[in-house]
C-alpha cells in the first residue's frame, strides 16, 4: 500500500520535474546569447540553465517511468542513509505520526505574520507579540487542533510573548541597529 | 611547519582576551543547548547566527560560528543516550547503543564515553585539519577552471547520492540548488537570467534568506508537524569518563577519527554519515559484535568520535577549496563569503593565518565541549524540556527577523518563506535538504568554472576529460552515476563484499 502511494508521488513527482526542465530548456534556449557583443556561444548565459534543465527532464524522465521500487530494482545505498535512519530512530522514539492539519495551521500563522501583515503597518512587536500568543495557544502537545486553550497555556502564552518580543525587538534594534518592518 | 605552529600560536594567543573567550564559550554552550533540543539542527542554528554575528568583525562572528557548529554536532548525543532521541541527525547512530547503556543504568558512563569520543575525535580532526588544509590548497593552487567545475559538480552529485535513501531525488534536490543559484545577474556578463523584469529577482535569492528558509522555517513546519510528548528524563550517575574505557578502546578512537575527517572531507556528505561509517565499521572489526545494539561502549564511541571529527575535516575542503564537506560546512562557507573572507586555494597564499585561526577556534570549542559535557549535564537537560510547541514559534520569528536584518528589505522575508515551504514539501517527498543547499552555495562556482573552461580552450570539451585530475574527477561524478544503475550496483557489490571478505580478518582485532 505504502510502496503504491509511493510510486504513484514519485511519478507525480517526476512529471512536475519533466515540465518544470522544458520551462527551464525553453528559457534558457530564448535568452540572450549576447552575440552581438562578441560573445563565444558555449558560455552564453543560457548553456548552464540549459544543461540543467536537460538534467531535470533526464531524471524526472527516470523516475516517471521506473520500476516499483522494490526487491533489487533500486540498489541500496552502500551505508545507511543518514537521514532516512535519523528518522526510523525517531520516529521509533516518538511514535508520533504526521498530521497535516497541524502543520496548516502552523504554516498559515507562520505565513500571515511574516508574509502578509509584516511591513503593512502594524507595530513590528505587537505584531511579533501576537503571532506567538496565537501560535503558543493553538497548537500544544495535545492532539486537538487547534488546541481547547487551558488556563496553564493561557498564562505560559501571555507571559512568554511579550517577552520574546520585546527582547527580539530591542537586540535588532538597539544592537543590531536594524530598522524593523 | 614551524611556520603553521608559529601562526597556530599567534591564533591562540590572540583569542585570549575576555571577549573572545567569552565568544568561544557563550557560542559553544548555544550549540550544547540547540543540539540538546531535537529539532533544532546543527545547520539551523548555525544559520541563525549568522544573521546576528553580520555586525561582527569576521574572525569573531566566525569564532561564534564554528564553536556553535562544534557544540551542536557534540550536543545532539545527550538526547540520544536519554531518551532515544537524537538531538540532531548526526547523533542517530548514538542512539542505538547510548540508549541501552542509559536503560541498563549507565547514562552517566554513557554521556561520559559521548564526551570522551567528541574531544578525542575534534581534537584529532583539528591536528588534520592544521595539517591537510595548507597541503591540500597547496595542491589546488594548480587546480584550473576545468578542475573547479568537475569539483563542484562532485560535491552536489555525491551528497545527493549519500544522503538520500533515493539517490535520484538527491541529484534532483542537488540541481535544484544548482538552478536557484543561478537566478538573478549571472557573474560573467551581468546578464538577468530568469528575473522576468523583476527588480528584486534580478540580484537573485539572497544565500541567507533561503538557508534560513530551507533549514529553518522548513524545520519549524517539520517539527510542528508532529506532537510530542513532554520527555522524561531517567536518572543518570557520574558523567566523568573512566580512563579504562579509553585506554581499551584506543583503536576504535583512532579509527573512527580517521574515517570521521576522511567523511568530513568528501564534499557535502556530513556528520551524520560520518557516525554511520564509525559505527558501522567499529562493529564489523570488533571482536564483541554481539554487544552492539544492546549498549556496547565501543559502538557509542566510534560514533560519536566519528561525527565530531566530522566537524574540522569537513571544514578542510571548505577553507582550501572552498567545497563545503557538509550542509553546515556550507552555512559557514556562506558566513566567510559575507564576511569578505575569500576561501579557496588562495587562502593559504593571501591570508594563511586565517587557517590557524580556525584551528584555535576549533580548540577553544573542544575545551568548551569539555566542560559543559561533564559539569553542565543537568541544566541542559532543563532546557531540553522545554517543549517545542513553545520553542518553535520563536525560532520562526527569528528566521523572519533575521532574513529581514540582511538588507532590510520584505523579499527576503518573502524568498525565506517560499524557499521554506518549498523545501517543506520536497523532504515529506523524500527530496533531502543537504544537496540542495550545497547546490546553492557551489552554484556559482560550476557556473563561472565551467564557461571559463569553455572560454580557454575555445568551445572545446577535451580539456574537461584529458587534464589528469579533471579525469579523474570526471570518472569519480561518471563512477557516481552509474553505479546506482541496478545491474551494475549488484556487481559492484558483489565484488566489494568479496574484497571485504579477503582484507577483513588482517584488520579484526585478535582477543
Amino acid at each position: 500500500m505504502q510502496s503504491t502511494k509511493l510510486l504513484s508521488t514519485d511519478r507525480i513527482g517526476g512529471l512536475i520535474w519533466v515540465a518544470f526542465g522544458l520551462a527551464v530548456v525553453y528559457g534558457a534556449w530564448a535568452m540572450d546569447r549576447l552575440e552581438s557583443l562578441g560573445i563565444p556561444l558555449a558560455t552564453a548565459p543560457g548553456v548552464v540553465p540549459g544543461l540543467l534543465g536537460i538534467a531535470f527532464i533526464i531524471f524526472g524522465s527516470i523516475l516517471l517511468v521506473r520500476h516499483e521500487p522494490g526487491a533489487g530494482d533500486i540498489p541500496e545505498p552502500a551505508i545507511p542513509a543518514s537521514a532516512a535512519a535519523a528518522d526510523a530512530v525517531a520516529a521509533t522514539a516518538h511514535g508520533d505520526e504526521f498530521d497535516w492539519r497541524r502543520v496548516a495551521l502552523s504554516w498559515l500563522l507562520c505565513v500571515t505574520y511574516g508574509g502578509v501583515l509584516l511591513g503593512g503597518g502594524l507595530p513590528y512587536w505587537a505584531l511579533t507579540a501576537g503571532f506567538l500568543f496565537l501560535h503558543i495557544l493553538l497548537l500544544d502537545e495535545t492532539d486537538r487542533v487547534p488546541a481547547s486553550p487551558t488556563l496553564r497555556r493561557l498564562v505560559i502564552a501571555a507571559l512568554v510573548s511579550p517577552t520574546v518580543a520585546t527582547v527580539v525587538m530591542l537586540t535588532f534594534e538597539r544592537i543590531f541597529l536594524v530598522r524593523l518592518p | 611547519m614551524f611556520d603553521g605552529l608559529v601562526m597556530f600560536g599567534n591564533a591562540v594567543v590572540g583569542y585570549l582576551n575576555p571577549v573572545s573567550l567569552t565568544l568561544a564559550f557563550g557560542a559553544t554552550l548555544l550549540g550544547v543547548v540547540a543540539g540538546c533540543m531535537p529539532g533544532l539542527s546543527a545547520t539551523l542554528v548555525i544559520t541563525l547566527l549568522t544573521t546576528l554575528t553580520l555586525k561582527m568583525q569576521p574572525n569573531q562572528a566566525i569564532l561564534v560560528l564554528v564553536c556553535a557548529y562544534n557544540g551542536a554536532i557534540y550536543g545532539g548525543s545527550r538526547t540520544a543516550i536519554l531518551l532515544n532521541i537524537p538531538g540532531t541527525a548526526a547523533n542517530a547512530a548514538a542512539c542505538i547503543d547510548g540508549y541501552q547503556l542509559a536503560r541498563q543504568g549507565q547514562a552517566g558512563r554513557a554521556m561520559g564515553i559521548a564526551t570522551t569520543g567528541s574531544v578525542v575525535g575534534t581534537l584529532f580532526g583539528l591536528v588534520c585539519l592544521a595539517l591537510f588544509t595548507p597541503m591540500l590548497g597547496e595542491v589546488a593552487l594548480s587546480f584550473g577552471a576545468f578542475e573547479f567545475f568537475w569539483l563542484a559538480l562532485l560535491g552536489v552529485v555525491m551528497s545527493g547520492n549519500v544522503v538520500a535513501a533515493d539517490p535520484l531525488k538527491g541529484w534532483l534536490a542537488g540541481f535544484l540548488g544548482l538552478f536557484v543559484a543561478g537566478i538573478g545577474q549571472e557573474g560573467m556578463y551581468a546578464y538577468e537570467r530568469f528575473s522576468f523584469g523583476n527588480a528584486d529577482l534580478a540580484g537573485g535569492f539572497g544565500l541567507i534568506p533561503v538557508l534560513v528558509g530551507a533549514f529553518g522555517f522548513s524545520e519549524v513546519l517539520t517539527v510542528m508537524s508532529e506532537r510530542f510528548a513532554r520527555p522524561k528524563i531517567m536518572e543518570f550517575g557520574s558523567p566523568l569518563p573512566r580512563i579504562m574505557d579509553v585506554l581499551k578502546y584506543w583503536r576504535t578512537i583512532l579509527r573512527s577519527g580517521v574515517i570521521g575527517v576522511w567523511v568530513g572531507i568528501l564534499p557535502g556528505v556530513g556528520e551524520d554519515m560520518a557516525a554511520w561509517s564509525s559505527y558501522a565499521t567499529a562493529k564489523r572489526l570488533s571482536k564483541e559484535p554481539e554487544k552492539y545494539g544492546k549498549g556496547s561502549i565501543e559502538g557509542l564511541m566510534a560514533a560519536e568520535t566519528g561525527d565530531n571529527a566530522s566537524v574540522p575535516g569537513g571544514i578542510i575542503p571548505a577553507l582550501a577549496l572552498a567545497i563545503p564537506g557538509s550542509a553546515p560546512c556550507a552555512v559557514l562557507l556562506a558566513a566567510m563569503i559575507i564576511h569578505g573572507v575569500q576561501a579557496g586555494p588562495m587562502l593559504m597564499v593571501e591570508n594563511p593565518q586565517f587557517v590557524y585561526d580556525v584551528v584555535a577556534m576549533v580548540l577553544f570549542s573542544t575545551i568548551g565541549i569539555l566542560f559543559f559535557g561533564l559539569f553542565f549535564i543537568r541544566p541542559l537537560l532543563r532546557i531540553a524540556q522545554v517543549p517545542r510547541s513553545i520553542m518553535m514559534p520563536i525560532i520562526f520569528v527569528l528566521c523572519v527577523i533575521g532574513s529581514y536584518s540582511l538588507s532590510s528589505r520584505l523579499f527576503d522575508v518573502y524568498t525565506m518563506l517560499g524557499f521554506g515551504t518549498l523545501v517543506f514539501i520536497m523532504r515529506r517527498n523524500g527530496y533531502p535538504a543537504a544537496p540542495f543547499v550545497l547546490g546553492l552555495v557551489l552554484g556559482d562556482i560550476l557556473d563561472k568554472n565551467l564557461r571559463r573552461g569553455l572560454v580557454l580552450s575555445d568551445g572545446d570539451l577535451l580539456p574537461f576529460f584529458s587534464r589528469p585530475i579533471s579525469a579523474v574527477l570526471a570518472v569519480l561524478v561518471l563512477w557516481t552515476f552509474i553505479t546506482n544503475v541496478p545491474i551494475i550496483h549488484a556487481a559492484v557489490s558483489r565484488w566489494r563484499d568479496a574484497v571485504v571478505a579477503r582484507i577483513l580478518p588482517t584488520f579484526r582485532r585478535s582477543s
